[in-house]
């Protein structure tokens, strides 16, 4: 740890170059915020999107309020917003990446980092640097899972009766119970007998429905196939049937009717005020949203 | 039994306050989850200089939540604000492996507070879809809290840019201090 007197002396010696007097994103004046693996001197605005990238991409300090190492003061010294910026122009990264591939998580940002991480050190770094089409890719990171709930610990640390715990090792036991017969299941369905038999059942099947076919192919039922569409027809036509239709159908609309008019009246105007007062809530948020701008 | 009905009706019948604080090393992601869990969207956040405060509503449970900033220089004004603190929740950056010790440090120096006897901890490890996150067990062992006496603790995964295990990590929260009021 260094104390505050020297950090501040070697900030102030760094900003004598006028480069290093702005931040190195949006070029504002004073930065008083620092990415310390990337070497360079950033805005408060800056130092927050900075933050988001994760310590592995930017790990951001404050010049003023954090107390800094050697180590961290050196890579400082080794970087600095024109190093960066003379180390990016090599490699043309267009301007318009979307936020998820900043500059900042290319391989060339990442070999830059190692780079001044062991030239702080005193040590030559001599790994290649990359060239320009490999180092705009972006830094290959696995896809990690979002871990599952720990259900175990749940249990150990907190005490009493809880239904979510309940209701959590009942499911827990279902599903176990449910694994298990599907198991067992399995384990049956591979024996030879069974198979056997499966192979059995499968040959009656097809057979029967092959003279099923057959039967139905037979003039006899296509005779009283016939037969039975008339009859249907006949039916459907006559007007008993259709004056029945009518009456449903009309009686089924008013009742329709009816039933759509209770609603109304009964929901139309809470339903309205509730919605309005959501309107007025949502604008006095915004202004609470950020006490410190 | 009849302790636990009653217990129960209270916890439908009216609506609670609780005063939860935030704490935790800087970019752990504190303004981050208290802006997730007021207004359930990522907003891009600057460092926090002195504490936000947000009431928002889960479960029926009015909860203030003060997130106090983590700088070096504003740590150890945390006890001012230990005082009638109802749960406190410490937030992990799961995947800064080099400061670890630092947080563990906080962590023990808030846990051994006076002013914060039998009240529960969260801890929250935020981050942990990055890639190189530290897992649970890595977590209990590199912050010793087992160490932790008299108090519960719970440990809880979570990624605030989308919200996930927030509102495990809240329910376990509010129903520990609910269990221990009523």
């Amino acid at each position: 740890m260094v104390s505050k007197e020297t950090s501040e002396q070697i900030f102030q010696r760094l900003k004598e170059d006028p480069l290093n007097n702005v931040c190195f994103d949006c070029s504002s004046r004073n930065p008083d915020w620092a990415s310390v693996s990337n070497g360079i001197f950033l805005c408060l605005q800056c130092a927050g999107i900075h933050r988001g990238y994760g310590v592995h991409i930017s790990f951001v300090r404050s010049l003023s309020m954090d107390t800094w190492t050697i180590k961290q003061l050196k890579i400082m010294t080794v970087g600095g917003n024109k190093a960066l910026a003379d180390f990016f122009a090599n490699y043309n990264i267009p301007a318009d990446l979307p936020s998820n591939i900043s500059k900042y998580k290319t391989r060339a940002a990442q070999y830059y980092r190692d780079k001044i991480k062991i030239v702080a050190e005193g040590i030559n770094y001599e790994a290649p640097q990359p060239i320009q089409e490999v180092g705009i890719l972006p830094i290959e990171e696995e896809e990690r899972k979002f871990p599952e709930p720990p259900r175990q610990q749940a249990e150990q640390s907190s005490s009493g009766f809880s239904w979510t715990k309940t209701f959590g090792s009942a499911l827990t036991m279902t599903q176990n119970i449910g694994k298990k017969i599907a198991d067992k299941t399995k384990e049956i369905s591979q024996k030879p007998i069974v198979q056997e038999w499966e192979a059995k059942t499968k040959q009656a099947f097809s057979a029967a429905v092959e003279k099923t076919k057959e039967w139905s192919e037979a003039p006899s039922v296509q005779n009283i196939k016939e037969k039975t569409t008339n009859a249907i027809k006949e039916i459907s036509q006559s007007s008993a049937v259709q004056n029945i239709k009518d009456k449903t159908k009309s009686a089924l609309t008013s009742i329709a009717g009816k039933a759509r008019e209770t609603y109304d009246s009964i929901h139309s105007r809470p339903q309205d005020q509730e919605s309005s007062q959501e309107y007025e809530r949502l604008p006095s948020q915004e202004n609470e949203r950020l006490p410190n701008q | 039994m009849g302790a636990k009905i009653s217990s129960l009706f209270s916890r439908f019948s009216k609506r609670k306050n609780l005063r939860i604080l935030m704490i935790g090393l800087e970019g752990a992601g504190k303004t981050t989850i208290l802006y997730q869990m007021k207004l359930h969207e990522h907003m891009e956040s600057i460092p926090t200089i002195g504490f936000n405060v947000e009431t928002f509503y889960y479960k029926n449970i009015a909860i203030t939540c003060w997130d106090i900033s983590g700088g070096e220089r504003i740590r150890p004004l945390w006890h001012h604000y230990f005082e009638n603190t109802d749960g406190v929740i410490f937030v992990v950056d799961s995947n800064d492996r080099q400061r670890i010790e630092e947080a563990k440090e906080e962590l023990h120096r808030a846990s051994n507070d006076t002013n914060l006897e039998n009240v529960s901890f969260l801890i929250l490890s935020n981050k942990n879809d990055l890639p190189n996150a530290m897992s649970n067990s890595e977590l209990i062992d590199k912050l010793d809290l087992y160490m932790i006496r008299g108090k519960n603790w719970y440990i809880q995964n979570s990624c605030a840019l989308t919200g996930e295990g927030l509102c495990e990590g809240f329910n376990w929260l509010s129903d520990e201090i609910l269990s221990q009021i009523y």
